[in-house]
Formats: C-alpha cells, structure tokens, sequence
C-alpha cells in the first residue's frame, strides 16, 4: 500500500517535471496578454501626456515634470483634462493611443531599432504627430544649429520625415488656443519648423514639429507646482507664454485646423437658408 | 422547285485558234484580198474571175471558218424563285381597334395568292410584337429602338442575302407610323416596287399629352420646370383638359391645362433620387388610345450641397476622425462647434491674446438649425453652454426629417449624459450602468449583415468575419428601439439605426472607432462604416435598408428588394398597357433579393410586392410610338411612289367588289400597281443546271471539205 502510493507521488512529480515549465510558460504569456491588455484599455481611456522615454534619467524626469506641468495648466484653462502622463518606449509600447509624442532630443541618440522606427512611421502615417525637442542639445553645445543636429539626424534614420519649413505666421499652431507670435521655452526658440504643404487626410496636423525650446524644462513642476528651472534669459512672461505655447500644441493636435476653419462659418452660414 | 418547267437555250459560240490580234490581221488581209479583186474587175470594165478563183477564195474562207470554231451550245436553265418581303408591323399601335384583325386578314390574303404563283418566295417578317425588338427577335432589340417602329431595318434584313435582280418587291401592313422610312430613294430601288397596306380607317381621331421639356436633374427641395402641351389630333375636342399629376405617397393634382399650348408645371423634388411624376390628360370623346394622354416625368433630385453640424464635448483623440470623414466629402458644408473652454475654467490671459472668433451659437441652433442635413454630437454632455431650448429645437428638427448621429463617451450613464437631456428621447440607447473598460472585438449582427450601412463589412462568411482590430471601451447600454447592426462587449448594441417619423438617428456606443483610424491592431473599415453611416442617415437613395428597386437598363429591368428580414412574396410587374404578372426574387444574400426581367413595352412599369412599390420608366418620356397614332399614308407615300407601288387602304379594298387585293407578277420596268391588284416583280431569273456543245466544223470535216475545194480549184483551173 504504501509502495504503491509512493509509486504514485513518484510518478506525479515526474509528470509534473515534464509539463510545468510548458505551463509556466502559457500562464506567463496569457498574464503578459492580460497586462498588455490593462495598459491599452488605460492608455485608450482618455488623453495621455506622452513623451518618449531617451534612457538619460535627468531628461526623462525633466520630461516628466514638464509634461506634468503641462497637465496641470490645461487641466486647469481648458476643458481638455489629460488623464496624466506616459514614458513610452517606441522598441516595445503601442504608440497608437497617442495623438502627441514629445521627444527631447539629448546631446547622444541611439539610432532607432527596426520594431521602433516601424512603430513610429505607423505613427507618423495614421495621424500622429511628434516634436522633437533639440532644446538640450542647443544648450549643451552638442548639436550645430537647430534641426541640422547630428543627434537628430541620427535618431530620425528611416524616419518617413515629411518635407518641413518654418513656421508661416497664419499657422493653426499660432491660434489653436492663445493668439502666439513666438514659441518659447525654457530658451527662445530659434526656429520652430512645421511639415510643409497640407495632407488632407490630417486636418493640417503636422507630422514632425522640430524646435529647440526646451519647452518641458520651462513647464516642468514639482509636486507642489513649483517650477523646477529657470527660464532664459528669464521672466515670468517667458514661461506664460512657454504654458500657452504647451496648451496650443495640444488642443492642436486633437482638433487640427478646427480655429482655423472656423472663420468660414459666418460664410456657409450666409449660404443657409438663401 | 421541280414543279417549276425547265427552259432550254441555244447558242452559237466560236473558239478561234488564232490569238485575236493574229486573227484580225488575217481578217484584214482576207479583205484586202477582196477589195484588190474587186478593183480588179471594176478597171477591167467586166466581170471576168480567173479561172478556179471562186473555189479558191471559198478555200480560204472555209479555212478561216475551221480556224474559228464555230460551236452549238445548249444550255439546260432552271428559273430561280423571285422573293417578295412581307413587313407585318405588331407594333403597340397595331393592336388598336381593328388593325390587328385587318393585319391578320391582309397576311393571309397574301400568303393565299403568293402561293399560286410557283416561282415566288413569300418572306414574312412580323416587326415589334410583344417580346420582341424590332427584328422580331432579342438581339434586335437596342434600346433606342424600342418605341419606334422599324420597318424598313427589318425588310432589308429580310432581302440581305437576295440578289437585286431576284427582288420581287416588298409589302407592308402597317398603320403608316413607321418611323425610318429612308429619305434616299435609292432604298427603293432595292426593296423594289414598295406596297403599304393601311390597316387603320381614314377618320380617326386622337388626344395626346406631349412632354415639351423636362429637366432630367434637379436641386433637392427645389421645383423644376415641366412644360407639357396637350393636343388633340386632327380637330379639337375641347377648349381646356383636366390634367392630373400623381406621384409616390401624395393625392393627386388636378390641373386645367389649355388645348393646344405649353403648360408650365413647378414640380417640387422632395427626396433623394428618382422623383417620378406621372400625368394623365382626360379621355376625349374621341379616342384611338389612351397609352398618349398618359406620361412620365423623371428627375433625379441631387443635393446642392449637404449640410453637417457636428457638436463635439470636448477636444479628444478621436475627435480627428469625424473632422477628416466630413472634410474629405467635397459636397459636405461642415460646421464644427466644440467647447475649448468653460466658465469654471480660470484664465487670467487678457482677450486679445487668446484666440476668439465668436461663435454665432444662436444662429446656428436657432435660425439656421432647420438646414442642417446631419447633426453629429460627438461626445457632448450637458454644459450650460448649449440652453435646452437649442437641444429642444434639435429635437424637433429631427422629428420634422432631420437626421441626429450620437457618438457616445464613457459618461453616458451619468445624470451630465445627453440621455437625460431633451434630446434623449430621440436616442435608441438606453444606458443600463457604467462603462465596460475591457477589449472587445465589434461584431457585425445577423441583421446588420442585411443592413446596406454594414453589409459586406465583415467579409462573405458569418462563421469567419475579419478580424478588426479591438476597441477597449463601451457603454453599457440596451436599445429600446432601433435596428441593431453591431455589437460589442457581452453582447451589447455598439450601432444602433432608428427611424423617428421622416428622421433618422443612429447611435454609436462607444468612441472608439479612432482605434481603427490610428491604425490599432491593424484597425478596421472606419472609413467606408462612417462614410456609410453618415450616407444612411443622410437618406442616400442606395443605402435605403427596406426597399424595393428597379435599375433600368435599356429594356432590362433588375428589381431588387433590400430588406432586413428574409422575404418571400412575390412582386407584381404590371406593364403599361395593364398586363400583370407575378415576379419571384431570388435571394443573393446581404439583405437583398434579386430578379432580372426584360419590358416589351415603352412606359411605366409598376412592380410592387403590397407593401413597397417601385416605378421603372422604359424608353423615351414621349415614345415615339404613341406620339401618334392615326393612320397615315403620309409618311410612306414618297417611298411608295419612287419604287412603284402602291398605298392601299385596307377598308377601301374591303369595300370593293371581290373584296381583297390581287397579286399580279409585272415585268421589270412595268407599272407594279393598278385598279384592285398588287404588281411584284417576275424577274425570270435562272441558274444554269448543265451544258452541252455540239461542233459544227469538226476538223476531219474541215480538212475534207477544204482539200475537195482545193482539188475542185485546181481542175477548174486546168480546164
């Protein structure tokens, strides 16, 4: 009796030495599927502020705090109210939830992997939009001027970068929200670049926006709302207008040319009812 | 052919040895020969031959006679069948009063004494019957044709393969309403001597309804401009004729049109597509038919421009998607009105930086709402911003005919939701508890599989629908009325369609469907399922759900019905001329069950299954064929009389003694028409059937004549 049921312990063990790891294993993907899943119905729930994670910790927190700040500023002027904010890896996390990718660009990049650069050109194809921001670079010497930065150049190989100019002065970007003449940041910004010519499928959303403002060192924000950095060369007005700059990309990118068709509606409204 | 008597013929052939130039030459000398000898005798004043010269000379003409060869060839002859092509006209008008009998007598007449005449082929060719085109036959039968009366195509069909010089002539029943009787005359001289057999009587008299001028496009909720001119033909009738207007779902109008001038019609299109306007002069005491006081307008209404005012709640990642389908139809006017900021939100930033063009709101939902084609509230809950007394005015323009798109957020459950506004007894969806947050495939339903807004979407095959990409948020909500086209977690409706009086609203429980368009596990159709809905809701004729059709094709007629449940009663076709028959559909699967018939007949064809009736419309607005219908020898008597023949009057044959006509074989060049009788022509054309030659100067007979000749010559001589 005893012989025989420690024949059978034997046996189960061994049984179970032989389907465990299989098991283990299916378990693990079916939690792995759960958890994907959990991030996408969170991340799909509403607006996310995201920004692309650079694996420097000092710009990653900067980027953070500064989209934090950002948050909290439209939270608190407009009716948009981010759900908070997302550091997305590009070689691993769905970029689909995401209407707006900011993206510091520090003074070294690793080129893209094949996975991240399909992402992205997914990205960039079905509507998204990125800016790129060559602020730290600027200030760190690194980079020769604004978009001819060798780190950007790097780090946009394979790309589907669309053609850019600067910034007209009727663009959207200028009036989505606050009426903007320049777009500060933390820096002024030299040169602000937008996608040249108009993809109807977009509604006048530019692809790639490229600038050098700092812009998330200037909206950054500790926990009690006080800004973290110094503006240049400084001013409170500087960083308001950093905020408005903030507040502007963001209603731009959900709403698209929404203020700028807005001055024909007295027009098809003349046209109603003749 | 073996009762026909064979003629034999005899002739006389020479088959000379001598190439004709060496011929010539000897004929030439031969003759001077003469001439010297001639002279010869004339200088010596007295006839006085040489000795054996006649001999000589008659030598040497019997040797040029043997060199020519001279034969006898008889020819066996068979006479070939002249043909006569009899053009039976069964046009619609043919069938008038007693023109189809005197029709039937005339053919037989005909038939009876072609068939005495043994050497004569009777080619009989019946012209638009029913069923047929002008040929008789299907593949005659173009479109344009239909309505006309083609006879002379046919009669030269009918000789094609029959030499000119084997034409006997060609006879026509008609009414005299034929409409290619060729200007060249020339066509007569191939049909040869032309009779026209009158079927009608000469008193006849006719009103008819002419469509002057009719717009085949118009503007929707514009009135187009029909002038239509009533006449009656050849005296008046009376002064001023009740003309009755009937279309689909109205009473009709009763219009008192002037005889014999344009009347102008304001017609008002009141929906998409096809406007069908019937008319119908009164019968005048006199009357061939009343097929010509009846016609048929139809326009096609087409929008100006369509009109969509979408409301969003707030800026959110979806709200791209509806600004791009609207934005990318050229014929959409879009107006968008979003909230950016509320009046609990702080903003100490002066006016002038902010960005403000004023929003006329009370023009817009007030004064102009009522021209808005589609209105699309995109994630909207209740702010203060909108009064409900605009949200009030929403609602009954939706009622009046309007059209509401609701796009669902996540708070359609909360007391802020637009369910509790007044605008939520419009919406079909009732909210049942909070939002489900968790992945889910959308699924297309039985139904909605029969439903033109999402049929097809989801690929041919129930079992296996395409994989789209999930969406990851839905409301948790019951439709209280509607049509459930898709579904989405546990089973819950994600697209509602309802019908509200002559509005429509359709609901979309979730707002997901940005998940498609940003490309979210490969997405899904958003493009064409919006464009669909947006279309359906804007009362696109072809996306009708519950319909019945006919697409007309020249004379074929496909009826489809698009239904949400599976039918099976017949449709009732009734022709123009008030034949009925009953049409089984055969189901082809998405909602819609098809037939393919073909119309013998120009005009208005109702085809109804009791509930939906569809009107197809055949041929010209004013055929040709009814325009008039007396009959008339005008239209022949030229032709007739360039090749010949003759226009009879049936009646009148009738009336005279003997009572038909005769048939009499002319010969070519000869009158082919007289008192009572009808001239064809006898040709006496043959074909040779054997030959045979018989030599009259046989070689061995030609030399022995020619050396006795020669020998008589020489003892002459010597003598």
């Amino acid at each position: 009796m005893i012989r025989r049921s420690f024949l059978c312990i034997v046996a189960g063990m061994a049984a179970g030495a032989v389907f465990a790891p299989s098991l283990l294993w299916r378990q693990s993907a079916a939690v792995a599927a759960e958890a994907r899943d959990d991030w996408a119905v969170k991340a799909s729930g509403g607006l996310w502020l995201a920004y692309v994670i650079t694996g420097d910790p000092a710009l990653d927190e900067t980027s953070r705090a500064g989209l934090e700040g950002l948050r909290q500023t439209l939270a608190r002027r407009t009716v948009t109210e981010p759900l908070g904010v997302l550091g997305l890896d590009p070689e691993r996390d769905d970029l689909a939830f995401f209407p707006l990718l900011y993206w510091p660009v520090g003074p070294v990049s690793a080129p893209l992997g094949p996975a991240a650069r399909s992402r992205l050109n997914t990205f960039i194809s079905r509507g998204g939009t990125i800016i790129f921001d060559t602020g730290v670079a600027t200030a760190t010497g690194t980079g020769a001027g604004t978009t001819g930065s060798g780190a950007l150049r790097s780090l946009t190989q394979g790309l589907n970068i669309p053609p850019l100019m600067p910034i007209p002065t009727d663009h959207v970007l200028s009036k989505a929200f606050y009426l903007l003449r320049e777009f500060p940041g933390r820096q002024p910004t030299s040169e602000l670049w937008v996608e040249a010519g108009d993809d109807p499928g977009r509604d006048g959303v530019s692809a790639v926006i490229i600038g050098d403002g700092d812009w998330a060192a200037a909206w950054a924000v500790d926990d009690t709302g006080t800004p973290l950095h110094a503006v240049i060369p400084g001013g409170e007005r500087q960083r308001e207008m950093a905020y408005r700059f903030g507040v502007n990309l963001v209603i731009y990118a959900l709403t698209g040319n929404y203020k700028a068709d807005q001055v024909h509606v007295p027009a098809i409204l003349e046209r109603l009812g003749q | 052919m073996t009762s026909v008597p064979e003629v034999d013929s005899l002739t006389l052939a020479f088959a000379p040895h001598l190439p004709g130039p060496v011929a010539a030459i000897c004929l030439i000398a031969a003759g001077l020969a003469l001439v010297a000898l001639a002279w010869a005798t004339v200088s010596a004043g007295r006839f006085q031959p040489p000795r054996g010269g006649l001999w000589r000379l008659g030598g040497l003409a019997l040797f040029g006679l043997a060199l020519a060869q001279p034969s006898l060839i008889r020819e066996r002859r068979e006479p070939v069948k002249d043909v006569v092509a009899v053009v039976v006209d069964r046009s619609p008008s043919q069938s008038l009063g007693e023109r189809t009998l005197r029709t039937d007598q005339a053919l037989a007449g005909l038939r009876e004494r072609a068939a005495r005449f043994a050497d004569l082929e009777l080619r009989v060719v019946e012209v638009g019957g029913p069923g047929g085109g002008p040929q008789g036959g299907p593949q005659g039968g173009s479109a344009e044709g239909l309505g006309e009366t083609r006879l002379f195509q046919a009669a030269e069909r009918a000789l094609a393969d029959v030499p000119r010089r084997r034409v006997a002539g060609t006879v026509l029943i008609t009414d005299g309403q034929v409409h290619d009787v060729p200007a060249d005359m020339a066509v007569a001289a191939r049909l040869g001597p032309v009779h026209a057999l009158l079927t009608g009587t000469h008193d006849e008299a006719d009103r008819r309804l002419t469509v002057v001028q009719a717009p085949s496009f118009g503007l929707l909720g514009k009135p187009v401009i029909v002038t239509v001119l009533i006449d009656d033909l050849p005296v008046a009738q009376a002064e001023t004729v009740p003309l009755v207007l009937r279309r689909a779902g109205q009473s009709p109008l009763t219009f008192h049109v002037p005889r014999g001038r344009a009347f102008r019609l304001d017609l008002q299109l009141d929906h998409p597509g096809q406007n069908v306007f019937e008319l119908e002069a009164a019968a005048a005491p006199r009357e061939l038919t009343l097929a010509n006081n009846r016609a048929v307008v139809v326009v096609n209404a087409v929008r100006d421009r369509l009109r969509v005012l979408l409301v969003s709640g707030e800026p959110h990642n979806g709200g791209r998607t509806w600004r791009n389908l609207l934005k990318s139809d050229p014929s959409v006017d879009l107006v968008h009105f979003t909230i950016l900021r509320s009046i609990e939100k702080l903003d100490a930033t002066p006016t002038r930086e902010l960005s403000l063009i004023a929003f006329p709101i009370r023009e817009l939902f007030e004064t102009k709402l009522g021209e808005f084609d589609l209105i699309v509230f995109d994630r909207f809950r209740r702010r203060a911003i909108l009064p409900t007394a605009y949200l009030n005015n929403i609602v009954r323009h939706v009622q009046r005919g309007g059209a509401l798109l609701e796009v669902s957020g996540p708070d359609y459950h909360e007391p802020l939701s637009l369910f509790h506004s007044p605008l939520g007894e419009l919406l079909p969806a009732e909210p049942l508890g909070p939002t489900f947050h968790h992945p889910f495939r959308p699924q297309v339903t039985a139904v909605g599989r029969r439903h033109p807004v999402t049929a097809g979407l989801a690929g041919p095959d129930p079992a296996h629908p395409v994989a789209w990409g999930r969406w990851l948020h839905q409301n948790d909500v019951g439709a209280r009325r509607g049509v459930v086209a898709m579904t989405g977690l546990n089973e819950r409706p994600l697209l509602i369609l309802d019908r509200l009086g002559k509005g429509r609203v359709a609901q979309l429980t979730s707002d997901q469907v940005w998940l498609w368009s940003r490309g979210f596990e490969g997405g899904g159709p958003h493009a064409e399922l919006l464009r669909r809905l947006a279309h359906w809701l804007l009362k696109e004729p072809e996306l009708e759900e519950n319909d019945l059709r006919v697409k007309v094709d020249g004379r074929r007629l496909l009826i489809e019905r698009r239904s949400l449940e599976p039918e099976t009663k017949p449709v009732t076709w009734t022709t123009p001329a008030g034949v009925t028959s009953s049409i089984m559909l055969a189901e082809s699967g998405e909602g819609s069950a098809q037939a393919l018939v073909t119309a013998a007949e120009p005009g208005v064809h109702r085809f109804s299954d009791g509930e939906r009736t569809a009107l197809a419309v055949v041929d010209a607005i004013n055929p040709p064929e009814w325009a008039d219908v007396r009959t008339t020898a005008e239209r022949l008597a030229p032709l007739v009389a360039a090749s010949g023949g003759a226009v009879v009057w049936l009646v009148d044959a009738a009336a005279q003694p003997g009572g038909g006509l005769d048939l009499r074989r002319v010969a070519p060049g000869r009158a082919a028409a007289g008192f009572g009788w009808l001239g064809l022509r006898a040709n006496g054309d043959y074909v040779v059937s054997g030959q045979s030659e018989t030599p009259l100067l046989p070689p061995w007979l030609a030399t022995g004549l020619l050396l006795g000749m020669l020998f008589a010559g020489w003892r002459r001589e010597g003598k």
